[in-house]
């Protein structure tokens, strides 16, 4: 598969991808900030049920944290999907 | 002026407690605090403060816990508090709560403590944890990579509570400790030294803030301290960082505030590298917690558990409280009764035994009833959250309150309201975004708690027994619509701007312990009967006077001050189909408790309980009787209630407005059914 741009909201559960870009505003990008999701961290996919906010686990060897990221918010985080 | 001298207590110590939320840091704060906490709010703003004390070996702390924050940027309230504490307050010292287990994360408050240069000391937190989960830290080197003490801790069993203490004290003593500097590359150095160059030629900002930390916040954007330097005056340095962040972007092709971000997080990443190694397959980072998430937060089987859930903390908490209820209420009958006779007995005037029995002892009596049921409500939403299931909880109802326009925590306060307003409008701390929780506390009196159905039942029972069950139905079913519509038009007209957006930690499912959960519902209860008490108390005490003067009437009679003021306000009444002095009386006394409603009609009518129904059977009309029961529903919250908004919204200007909206819509909504219901022929 290629690796192009795609944001977040559409990875399926089990999928790992890396964020590339956020395309919001000032305070939402300060919000991922602090949580530690910036340009170029690992995220995996926890739960994706296409529908309400998406899980997701951060950083490629962290073991615990667990977020739940709204649809529109996940919507505006770019990503590039790894693997398969 | 000769001022006299007093030996005053010397001033503890201020230590600043911080940490990312489910760091754990309220565990360490009780563990260094124990009983000796108290719970107020910052002023001004509706976030809860908490202070303890601490004695070491001679010495005084002032433990403060700063609100739970992940940065301290200038975005929410939470931030600015913790921020603007540390900063202007300067506390001797600042232990900052860090999960072991999400070191990253929580790392990135670490670096903002230590470059505004506070005196840091870290708890390395659920070090356990992080064991269990095969990830090794070698504290040595964080602390010498940080340059300030890390004590390993696991806060909920005690263990390195001792050695962090005494860490702090050691620290207290020395003060020279450097900021950390993170290194941000040679251009933004280069821009950085030169806005440095020019805050520390003006003294009274080089006073007032670490020189390199403002230059930081003005190369990020910060507003708040861009207005901050316009009210001093300090355009120079305003333009140069203009200039400064338009130069960055033209070399490097991006925001200034994004490229420090990054830095900040190379810096942290290159730390955990140096000082963590984790050996853990992939299979194992699947942790029980996500095996437990794969059930709780299916998208079918989620909102069942999630109902049972709620299910099982109301049968708990009315199940259990209702017999606490009537054992309070017993206490405070007998206690009454026993006043009267030795009052009595002691030749006291009428008007004073009736003052101290109906005045004092009932109005205090009218706060102690809802502490059963107020504590154990707390105790049940304490477990929930210590476990963590809170969260997911939120996470589940978001779908459904999104179409409020809410988001998912605020579920939780609005189904605790069909209990009772108290504890659902404390509740609502849950929420951390000002907007959403003010909107929740504002349409939860909307909710018919349970002190409103005494009420129901006794019209009902008038007029509606066929259909008893459905026209009460009814009534939960318009406070909920109602609830809804004045949500959207309150996050419509009032609370304007952009929703902030939703994203929410899953902590791991933890196995709450018996203290933290204590201490919690502790806090929130006591906190509750203290603030509260005196409003209630204050207010029935008021209607006790209105009711005996002028001096010599029959209590609560037409011809004393609250049925003149009954017979006032009757007119008012007339459109909703309830015009009397009788039924505008209980609506007063029904300010106190919706369920006096029932018993202030008792007296008002003259008859014993089991007679009212037949005496309002009389004097009513099923539809002004609907209509009255639509007015109880939604006119002015109880007292307790009252005094539990104006103590979460900290605000008396908010409480007004929740008793003025209420008022009008209530009033509103009855006419409206009263008049339809008169065109349809129902009169």
């Amino acid at each position: 598969m290629s690796n192009g741009l795609l944001p977040l909201e559409f990875l399926n559960t089990g999928r790992e991808a890396v964020i590339k870009e956020v395309a919001g505003g000032m305070s939402l990008r300060h919000r991922l900030t602090e949580l530690g999701m910036v340009r170029g961290s690992t995220i995996r996919i926890i739960r994706n049920d296409n529908f309400g906010p998406i899980i997701i686990s951060l950083g490629n060897d962290t073991g615990s944290g667990r977020l739940a990221i709204g649809r529109g918010m996940a919507h505006k985080i770019m990503v590039e999907a790894v693997g398969e | 002026m000769e001022a006299t001298l007093t030996t005053k207590p010397e001033r503890g110590k201020i230590i600043a407690l911080v940490g990312n939320p489910n760091s754990g840091k309220t565990s360490i704060f009780n563990d260094l605090t124990g009983a000796r906490q108290h719970v107020g709010n910052w002023p001004g703003v509706t976030v809860e403060k908490k202070e303890g004390k601490l004695y070491y070996q001679g010495q005084n702390f002032n433990i403060i816990d700063l609100p739970g924050t992940y940065s301290l940027g200038a975005y929410s309230e939470d931030e600015l508090i913790a921020r603007n504490f540390i900063l202007f307050e300067k506390p001797e010292a600042v232990v900052n709560v860090v999960d072991a287990s999400n070191l990253e994360r929580n790392l990135y408050l670490t670096t903002q403590l230590l470059e505004m240069g506070a005196n840091v000391i870290v708890a390395l937190n659920m070090v356990d944890e992080a064991r269990a989960r095969k990830i090794e830290i070698n504290i040595l080197r964080l602390a010498q990579a940080l340059g300030v003490p890390v004590v390993p801790t696991v806060a909920t069993r005690g263990e390195g509570i001792k050695e962090l203490v005494a860490a702090v004290a050691q620290r207290v003593g020395e003060a020279a400790y450097r900021p950390l500097r993170v290194n941000y590359g040679t251009e933004i150095e280069k821009q950085l030294d030169k806005l440095e160059q020019i805050i520390k030629q003006e003294a009274n900002l080089a006073a007032k803030y670490p020189a390199r930390w403002l230059a930081i916040k003005l190369l990020e954007d910060d507003e708040r301290i861009q207005e901050e330097l316009q009210k001093e005056g300090a355009k120079q340095i305003l333009e140069l960082a203009a200039r400064s962040k338009k130069q960055l972007n033209e070399k490097l092709g991006e925001e200034a505030e994004a490229l420090i971000a990054d830095r900040r997080y190379g810096f942290i990443n290159g730390l955990v590298k140096e000082a963590v190694t984790r050996r853990q397959t992939l299979e194992e980072r699947l942790t029980l917690s996500d095996k437990i998430d794969s059930i709780v937060t299916n998208r079918y089987l989620g909102l069942p558990i999630f109902l049972l859930a709620m299910w099982a903390v109301f049968q708990f908490t009315f199940k259990l409280g209702d017999p606490m209820i009537g054992w309070v209420e017993t206490v405070f009958e007998s206690l009454k009764g026993l006043t009267t006779n030795w009052l009595e007995a002691g030749g006291a005037p009428q008007l004073l035994t009736s003052f101290l029995t109906e005045g004092i002892i009932g109005g205090v009596g009218s706060v102690l009833v809802f502490i059963p049921p107020i504590f154990l409500l707390f105790l049940a939403i304490s477990l929930l959250e210590d476990s963590g299931y809170m969260a997911r909880a939120a996470y589940i109802m978001d779908r459904l309150m999104h179409a409020m326009g809410l988001h998912g925590k605020s579920f939780v306060p609005l189904l605790i309201g069909f209990g009772c307003n108290v504890p659902a409008i404390m509740a609502t701390r849950t929420l951390e975004n000002r907007k959403d929780r003010l909107i929740t506390i504002l349409i939860n009196p909307l909710m018919s708690c349970t002190a409103r159905l005494p009420v129901y039942v006794l019209f009902t029972g008038a007029f509606f027994t066929a259909n008893q069950g459905w026209v009460i139905f009814s009534l939960y079913l318009l406070g909920i619509v109602l609830a809804i519509i004045m949500g959207k038009i309150f996050k419509t007209f009032l609370f304007k701007g952009e929703t902030a957006p939703f994203v929410m930690e899953l902590p791991p499912y933890r196995v709450p312990t018996l203290k933290g959960t204590l201490i919690h519902m502790w806090e929130r209860g006591s906190s509750f009967v203290r603030k509260a008490g005196t409003v209630i108390v204050g207010v029935v005490v008021l209607i006790w006077f209105l009711s005996n003067l002028p001096l010599g009437v029959e209590y609560a009679s037409q011809a004393s001050l609250i049925g003149k003021l009954g017979t006032m306000l009757a007119p008012i009444f007339k459109p909703a189909g309830f015009g009397t002095w009788q039924a505008a009386v209980a609506l007063v006394f029904g300010i106190l408790a919706k369920e006096v409603v029932v018993g202030t009609l008792g007296v008002l009518y003259g008859v014993e309980e089991n007679g009212l129904t037949g005496a309002i059977a009389n004097s009513w009309t099923p539809l002004s009787a609907y209509a009255f029961m639509v007015m109880t529903l939604i006119y002015i919250p109880c007292v307790a209630t009252i005094a539990a908004i104006r103590r979460e919204t900290n605000s008396w200007s908010w409480t007004a407005f929740a008793i003025g909206y209420s008022l009008v819509l209530g009033w509103v909504m009855a006419a409206l059914v009263f008049q339809v219901g008169r065109i349809l022929g129902l009169g």
